[in-house]
């Protein structure tokens, strides 16, 4: 996964060019956030945490990791769409997990399952420092790139 | 009886103190709009919070992302309020019912809702159940993802324990709630002091790092119900089929004095149906049962923020 993020960097060095962009969530089977400056808060640690580089992936969990970008402008690549540019603000990053037997029950009543998720990115790393299951992750970024990977 | 929070009530109270000393010392207006206290009687529907720490008597409860506030009273009338029935309007009779039973038997019995809706409503009264705790639905608080739908927080770390996928129930007050950001219209009768001394009554406003202490919810949500005569209505339609039937014979028979007979039954029939159908009273006596909600809860507060 880590070596397709560097191929994508490669590629993206040839263009920097990029739009804004309307749409602020996105999903990614890893993603990686390198900023000047980055504080990210950890659903359930009381200290956030401070760094420049920030990657983040689902090697456990099916589904993909979801990134919302709750504040800020969010710049898209012309040339790779994988590629976004934020000035400054705030990233959310989840991986939503169902609970198997509740989303089935709520699947046979025909209803729109209300929570039956757990939150936890399998895996993220925050300038070589790694954290496991961890809870929602809150980036307050400046001059960030983000890369998602396929 | 409720445990107080004394000393972080303490420590409010002192925090609000030193804003004010502070605002003293900067009599000039050139710092105009830094700060707003309210240490009265502040009110507020709905708070916008972001990553709000809630301290409870008994929890910690920290969230990350963006937290509605809500007093539980209004986050019944959203439901009861956002969708309504064609003709008399049944919605808000559902919700109630569904509440208090569980069950949900009276949507079928509206068949031309969409299905769409009914799934809608299913599920925001399924979450409303979630947080609903007791008895006790006047004085809590609920926390929430999203307002419209309503959707319940499920992930958040209580005392340090990180937890997701279970709903956070309502919270009772007082509380004291920490925020980084708040954005709420709030109305009050003594006025809110900002820092240049001027005082609002109402208002929107952003503010950054507040602290609010939930006092209590107002309750002043007005409830009009009709009672609901439908089965009175349905035993005096059978009547008046009967008498009009028994009627209609007699009269058919031309024998002896049945045509006599039948002349009163038939015109009991007739007025039995015109009042049933066709009269206002009528109409308004023995429409179904509906509950009208009118008015607000609105939570009461006081707070501490520097103006965004």
């Amino acid at each position: 996964m880590k070596q397709k993020i560097e191929q994508i960097k490669e590629k993206f060095r040839g263009s920097p060019e990029a739009v804004l962009q309307d749409i602020k969530e996105f999903k990614s089977r890893a993603i990686e956030i390198s900023a000047e400056k980055m504080i990210v808060n950890i659903s359930g640690r009381e200290m956030p945490v401070e760094g420049h580089v920030l990657y983040s992936e689902n090697n456990k969990n099916p589904n993909p990791v979801e990134i919302t970008v709750t504040d800020g402008l969010v710049f898209q690549s012309k040339k790779d769409p994988r590629i976004l540019v934020i000035p400054e603000g705030i990233v959310e990053i989840s991986a939503k997990k169902e609970i198997p037997e509740q989303g089935a029950l709520y699947r046979k009543k025909g209803e729109i399952p209300i929570v039956p998720v757990v939150r936890d990115p399998d895996l993220t790393e925050i300038d070589g420092r790694t954290f496991r299951q961890t809870g929602t992750l809150q980036v307050k970024i400046v001059n960030a790139t983000i890369i998602l990977s396929d | 009886m409720f445990p107080e929070f004394s000393r972080e009530q303490q420590k409010l109270n002192l925090e609000i103190q030193q804003f004010f000393e502070k605002l003293k010392e900067k009599t000039d207006t050139s710092i105009f709009g830094i700060g707003m206290v309210a240490d009265n009687d502040a009110q507020t529907t709905f708070i916008k919070l972001r990553n709000p720490v809630i301290e409870t008597p008994e929890h910690r409860i920290v969230i990350l992302g963006t937290v509605y506030a809500v007093s539980l009273l209004e986050c019944k009338k959203a439901v009861q309020s956002r969708y309504t029935t064609p003709g008399v309007n049944r919605f808000p009779k559902i919700v109630e019912d569904m509440l208090r039973t569980g069950g949900s038997s009276e949507l079928g019995r509206i068949g031309r809702i969409d299905d769409e809706v009914m799934r809608a409503i299913r599920t925001e009264v399924r979450t409303l159940q979630r947080i609903y705790v007791g008895g006790e639905k006047s004085e809590r608080i609920a926390f929430l993802t999203s307002v419209d739908p309503i959707l319940s927080i499920s992930e958040y770390a209580i005392d340090g324990r990180h937890t997701s996928g279970v709903p956070l129930k309502s919270q009772l007050i007082p509380l004291i709630i920490k925020a980084e950001r708040a954005e709420m219209a709030f109305t009050s009768t003594a006025g809110m002091k900002v820092s240049d001394l001027r005082v609002e009554q109402r208002g929107v406003i952003d503010l950054i790092g507040p602290k609010f202490e939930i006092k209590g919810v107002q309750d002043n949500i007005i409830i009009t119900k009709s009672v609901g005569r439908e089965r009175i209505g349905d035993f005096i339609t059978i009547i008046a089929i009967i008498n009009l039937g028994i009627g209609a014979v007699l009269s058919l028979l031309r024998r002896g004095r049945f045509l006599e007979i039948s002349l009163p039954l038939l015109f009991s029939a007739a007025v039995l149906l015109w009042l049933r159908y066709f009269s206002e009273w009528g109409k308004e006596y023995f429409a179904p049962s509906e509950i009208g909600i009118e008015g607000e809860a609105p939570m009461e507060m006081r707070f501490i923020g520097e103006l965004a």
